[in-house]
């Protein structure tokens, strides 16, 4: 599991953002949710299954 | 025709008109930009007007009308564009402030079919900052109300294209529809808010990190269903410089309407949004499902397994796909964003592309 605040303090870092702890906090509360999302999605059974949007115009004939 | 006129009028009883001169593309063209400069200053509808292209327009339609160059049910009609779509010498900003000079030296598909056809484009309509998020609340361009009642909104994020049909500062418009964009609006507004099939109307010239690269769509909003037959007709259509757009041909959309629809099987889908539906829009909805009875169709409940991943999906795809676009612009002018929108789309680059993988993979099976 990602640690997300580090991970914002990288970004804020890496994009020479100057965000400010306030700022970081709440694009931190942000990501921690996203991420209860999508953890869930690791959770199901997609074996077999191709990842959707296959970009061939052929196939959309 | 007066002032009082238009707000009953529609795009087919308009077309009607114009065919048969009793109204000229030009007189409609004035009554409506007078009415927008009444009525927008209190929605807020509008974040660009175009009258003087507009008017050089209508003259044109009209020139070619009376010299027997009818081109069918959008020639003379205005129409307004949601602002992040571009039009070639119009301001196009997507609700933002990074783009609130730019102005494209190029048509979007959708609007070239539609100058095409005919129709005049009164202006640029308001919308959501980066066209994320449901309310029309924009902190660069204001806050579009609703038509209907003034202290609500219009919904979103084709909030002003929802509100300028439904306050007739515009017979048509088009939005465009990641998640509700143009559904939200045409159900808060009272008008037809229609998302097509992915691919039928060509998305080249829709302002990237405006919707997700693969789940939006250019969609349609009128007064009624015939209308949208009308636009739909002219707008839909493979384009080879949108790679997704759809190579099917175009169905004779209003010659449709009225068909017998007996038999006709239709999914009552259950098993995800009725906790949280209000106790009239349940009622609304099964009246409308005894309508569809009522006509000869046939219903079936149905059920889609793992709707309740729809939420995560939804993160991991939209909001990805939406903040890649937006990289460049996030290291060199982050301030130029609202907060709200900028800790969305910075929160959206710390999704791993194995969520992002997998949320493609469950979409599958959704």
């Amino acid at each position: 599991m990602i640690v997300m605040k580090d991970a914002v303090q990288r970004l804020n870092a890496e994009y020479r953002l100057n965000l400010t702890e306030e700022e970081i906090e709440a694009i931190t509360q942000q990501a921690e949710a996203a991420q209860q999302l999508f953890q869930k999605l690791f959770e199901v059974n997609v074996e077999g299954v191709a990842p959707a949007l296959k970009i061939d115009p052929a196939e959309r004939k | 025709m007066n002032a009082q006129d238009l707000e009953n009028l529609t795009i087919a009883g308009l077309a009607a008109e114009i065919k048969n001169r009793s109204i000229s593309p030009v007189e409609v063209t004035r009554l409506f930009l007078e009415r927008i400069e009444r009525i927008n200053p209190i929605l807020n509808a509008y974040v660009t007007v175009n009258a003087d292209i507009a008017l050089t327009e209508a003259k044109r339609a009209e020139t070619e009308i009376s010299q027997g160059r009818y081109r069918g049910p959008l020639h003379g009609v205005p129409f307004s564009i949601k602002d992040n779509i571009a039009t070639k010498g119009i301001r196009t900003t997507a609700g933002s402030k990074i783009l609130d000079d730019w102005k494209p030296d190029f048509d979007a598909t959708v609007v070239a079919k539609l100058k095409e056809a005919g129709a005049i484009i009164l202006g640029k309509t308001n919308l959501h900052e980066w066209a994320l998020g449901g309310t029309t609340i924009n902190p660069f361009y204001g806050t579009t109300r609703n038509p209907w009642d003034g202290n609500r909104i219009a919904g979103g994020s084709s909030g002003g294209s929802g509100a300028a049909v439904a306050a007739t500062l515009s017979l048509g418009s088009v939005g465009t529809d990641s998640a509700q964009s143009v559904r939200n609006p045409g159900s808060m507004c009272g008008i037809i808010g229609l998302k097509p099939t992915y691919g039928r109307i060509s998305q080249y010239g829709t302002v990237p990190g405006t919707g997700a690269y693969s789940c939006n769509h250019t969609g349609v909003m009128t007064k009624n269903v015939e209308d949208a037959a009308i636009v739909l007709q002219a707008v839909a259509g493979h384009d080879p410089r949108d790679p997704l757009s759809a190579d099917k041909p175009v169905a004779n959309y209003r010659g449709s309407l009225g068909n017998d629809v007996k038999h006709v099987r239709v999914g009552i889908l259950h098993g995800y949004f009725e906790k949280d539906m209000a106790g009239e829009v349940k009622e609304n909805f099964s009246r409308a499902v005894a309508v569809l009875r009522r006509l000869g169709m046939e219903t079936e409940d149905v059920t889609i397994p793992h709707m309740d991943l729809i939420p995560a999906v939804k993160v991991c795809t939209s909001r990805v796909e939406n903040s890649s676009a937006h990289d460049r612009n996030l290291r060199t002018r982050p301030r130029d964003y609202s907060k709200q929108t900028l800790y969305a789309y910075l929160s959206a680059l710390l999704v791993p592309a194995s969520a992002y993988l997998m949320a493609q993979r469950v979409r599958r099976i959704i």
